[in-house]
C-alpha cells in the first residue's frame, strides 16, 4: 500500500500543508523542531489511529486551535480509499471516515491500512522492560488479526475487573471470583495461542534480516514461555496450566490484591548467539537486533496481510556507520512505500526519491 | 453564562448528566426548552413526574410497569414458558420484538462489575432466587445478559449458583454484534441468538 496525498490542518507545527507522495522513497529532511517529525506522527495516526509517541489526542492540536484534521488518500490491496480524521477537544471525541462513512470504532481501520515506525527509541525493544515487547507483538497481532484485539480488549477488561475484586475489603466468594477466573482463562489463553503462532514465524524473518545487515553469522533466538511452555500444544492445554497457575497463586493475589499470572505479565527473552542479548549485548548488537525486530514486524504485517505496511524511517540513520547505512537503505526496497526521516540528505542514496525539505514550517518540494 | 440566568444554567447542568449528552447538545435542549409554549412545557413536566410517580417494579418479574403484576407475567399464555433474564428493562423492550414465541423475563436491574462496586447482592439475583423456589412450571432458564465481560460473568455466576434448581440453564449464543448490546440488535439476529442458545459449561 502507499499513501498517494494527505492534507494535514492544525496538526502540531503544521498550519496547513497539503502533499503527494512518491509511492516508493520519500526522503524529509530540515533542521530540528522543524516539524518532520510531527509528519510521520501525522502519517502513523492517519493509519493507526493513535501517535506513535503515545501522546493524547489534545496534545496533536496546534496551539490556539480548537480541532485538528487528517484526509488522505492510500492506495491498498482493495482499491483507493479515503480515510478522514480529526480531534477536537471542545467535543472531546475523535472522527473517523472511511470513504466519507463515519466509523464507530476506529479499529475498524487497523486491517486495511498498517504502518509500522523505526526509530532510536526501538533500541528499548531489546534493551527495555517486557512490557515493550508485549508491546511489539500485540501490535503486529492487532493489524493481523482482528480477532486478537478483541481478545485482548476484553482480557483487559477482564483483569481489572478481577484486579478490583483482589483488591476489595472483604475475601470474595470463590464462586464469584471464579467466574472472572474463567474469562482471564478463555481470552488469555487465546492471546497466548496467538503469540506462540507469531513467534514461530518471527524468528525465521528476524535472523534473515539480521544476516542482512551484519556478516556476523550468530544466530538470534526467541524465547517465549508461558507457564513453562516452550510451544503452543494446544488451547485446552494452555488453559489447564493458566487454571492451575492461578489455583496455586490464590493466597498470595488475595494477599496481594492483583493478578499475578497471564499474558499481561509475560516476557519475550532475546539471545544472541546463545547469550542473553539483554544482560551481554552491546550497544551496537542491540542496535541491529532492535532494528531486525522492527523490520521483521514490518515484513509479518507483509506476508500476513497480503499488503506491505508503510514503512517509516525516523532519524535511524545517524546512528549507524556508513556501512551499515548503506545495508539499511538496501533495504528499504522491501517494501512498497518508505518515508525516511533526516536531517540532511544522505550520501548515499539508492533509488529516486521524491525530497521535501521542511524550512519554518514549510514544505519546499525538491 | 450571565449571572441572571442560573435557571437555564441549572437546566443545562441537569440535561447534561443524561447518557450521550454532552454540553453542547445540553445547551441546544435548554434553548429548544426555552422557546417551547406553556402548554408543550406542561406537557413534558408532567409526563416526567407520570414516569416518576406511576411507574413500579413488577413484584414478580421486577419489570418497570404501571401495574403490579406487569402485563408479561400476568399473560396467561406465558404461564409455563421459559424465563429469560436480562439486565435492563431496556433489554425487554428488545425482545418483546420477537413475536413469533412467547416467553417470560426477569429483569436484573444491572450487571456483575467489581469496578462499579456491583456485586451479586446489588442486582435482582435474590428475587430470582424466590421466583424459582415459589414456582415449578419454570421449564428453562435462558441467560440473554450483554455479550461483554460483565454480561458474562453474570451469565456464568448465575449458571453456577442456579445449578441446584435442576432446571436446564442455556445462554443465548454469540449471534449478536461482538460488542453489541442486545438493545441495539435487530429481530433477525436476537431471535438466531434465542433459537441458537447453548448450554453453559
Ligand atoms: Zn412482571
Amino acid at each position: 500500500m502507499y499513501i498517494d496525498k494527505i492534507k494535514l490542518t492544525n496538526f502540531r507545527s503544521h498550519k496547513d500543508a497539503d502533499l503527494t507522495f512518491d509511492p516508493s522513497i520519500n526522503l524529509i529532511t530540515g533542521r530540528n523542531g522543524s516539524g518532520k517529525t510531527n509528519l510521520l506522527e501525522a502519517i502513523y495516526y492517519l493509519t493507526i489511529g493513535k501517535s506513535h509517541r503515545k501522546s493524547p489526542d489534545k496534545d496533536l492540536v496546534m496551539f490556539d486551535e480548537t480541532y485538528f484534521r487528517l484526509d488522505g488518500y492510500i492506495a491498498t490491496k482493495e482499491g483507493r480509499i479515503r480515510i478522514e480524521t480529526g480531534f477536537s477537544p471542545e467535543q472531546g471525541r475523535k472522527m473517523v471516515k472511511l470513504n466519507k462513512t463515519r466509523l464507530d470504532r476506529i479499529s475498524e481501520l487497523l486491517q486495511k491500512v498498517s504502518c509500522v515506525q523505526l526509530s532510536p527509541d526501538d533500541i528499548e525493544l531489546t534493551r527495555g522492560s517486557p512490557l515493550i515487547r508485549r508491546h511489539f507483538m500485540d501490535m503486529a497481532l492487532v493489524l493481523t488479526a482482528p480477532s486478537y484485539l478483541h481478545a485482548l480488549q476484553e482480557y483487559r477488561r477482564v483483569l481489572s475487573q478481577r484486579n478490583e475484586l483482589l483488591r476489595g475489603v472483604s475475601v470474595p466468594d470463590p464462586t464469584l471470583l471464579g467466574v472472572w477466573d474463567d474469562q482471564l482463562v478463555e481470552w488469555g489463553a487465546r492471546l497466548i495461542l496467538k503469540r506462540f503462532e507469531f513467534i514461530n514465524r518471527l524468528v525465521d524473518l528476524v535472523n534473515k534480516l539480521y544476516h542482512s545487515l551484519s556478516s556476523n553469522p550468530v544466530h538470534i533466538s526467541l524465547s517465549y514461555t508461558p507457564f513453562g511452555l516452550s510451544e503452543a500444544v494446544s488451547l485446552e492445554r494452555i488453559q489447564t496450566l493458566f487454571r492451575e497457575k492461578l489455583a496455586n497463586n490464590r493466597a498470595r493475589e488475595l494477599k496481594q490484591g492483583y493478578t499475578l499470572t497471564g499474558p499481561h505479565r509475560d516476557n519475550l527473552r532475546i539471545a544472541f548467539g546463545g547469550l542473553s542479548l539483554k544482560r551481554f549485548g552491546s550497544q551496537g548488537q542491540h542496535r541491529l537486533v532492535s532494528t531486525a525486530l522492527r523490520l521483521s514486524q514490518a515484513l509479518y504485517l507483509k506476508e500476513e496481510n497480503e499488503d506491505c505496511p508503510v514503512v517509516l524511517f525516523d532519524d535511524v540513520f545517524a546512528e549507524l556507520d556508513s556501512q551499515h547505512k548503506e545495508l539499511l537503505f538496501q533495504m528499504t526496497l522491501r517494501f512498497d512505500q518508505v518515508f525516511i526521516v533526516s536531517p540532511q540528505e544522505p550520501k548515499i542514496f539508492p533509488r529516486q526519491a521524491k525530497k521535501f525539505h521542511l524550512q519554518d514550517g514549510d514544505f519546499l518540494q525538491k | 453564562m450571565a449571572q441572571n440566568l442560573t435557571s437555564l444554567e441549572h437546566l443545562i447542568q441537569i440535561l447534561e448528566k443524561f447518557p450521550g449528552i454532552g454540553r453542547k447538545t445540553a445547551q441546544r435542549m435548554a434553548f429548544y426548552i426555552l422557546q417551547m409554549d406553556s402548554e408543550g412545557i406542561y406537557a413534558l413536566a408532567q409526563s416526567i413526574k407520570d414516569v416518576h410517580e406511576k411507574i413500579v417494579h413488577c413484584s414478580v418479574c421486577c419489570n418497570i410497569t404501571e401495574t403490579d403484576t406487569c402485563p408479561i407475567c400476568s399473560d396467561e399464555k406465558r404461564k409455563s414458558s421459559p424465563i429469560i433474564v436480562v439486565e435492563d428493562p431496556i433489554d425487554v423492550m428488545a425482545l418483546q420484538k420477537i413475536k413469533e414465541m412467547k416467553y417470560r423475563y426477569h429483569i436484573l436491574h444491572g450487571r456483575l462489575s467489581p469496578l462499579d462496586g456491583i456485586g451479586p447482592k446489588d442486582i435482582r439475583i435474590k428475587e430470582l432466587f424466590a421466583r424459582i423456589t415459589e414456582n415449578n412450571d419454570i421449564p428453562e432458564i435462558i441467560l440473554a445478559t450483554n455479550p461483554n465481560v460483565e454480561g458474562e460473568a453474570t451469565a456464568v455466576y448465575l449458571h453456577k449458583i442456579l445449578k441446584p434448581f435442576e432446571i436446564p440453564v442455556t445462554r443465548i449464543a454469540r449471534g449478536l454484534p461482538v460488542g453489541g448490546d442486545l438493545e441495539f440488535s435487530d429481530e433477525i439476529t436476537l431471535s438466531e441468538s434465542i433459537r441458537g442458545r447453548r448450554a453453559i459449561r
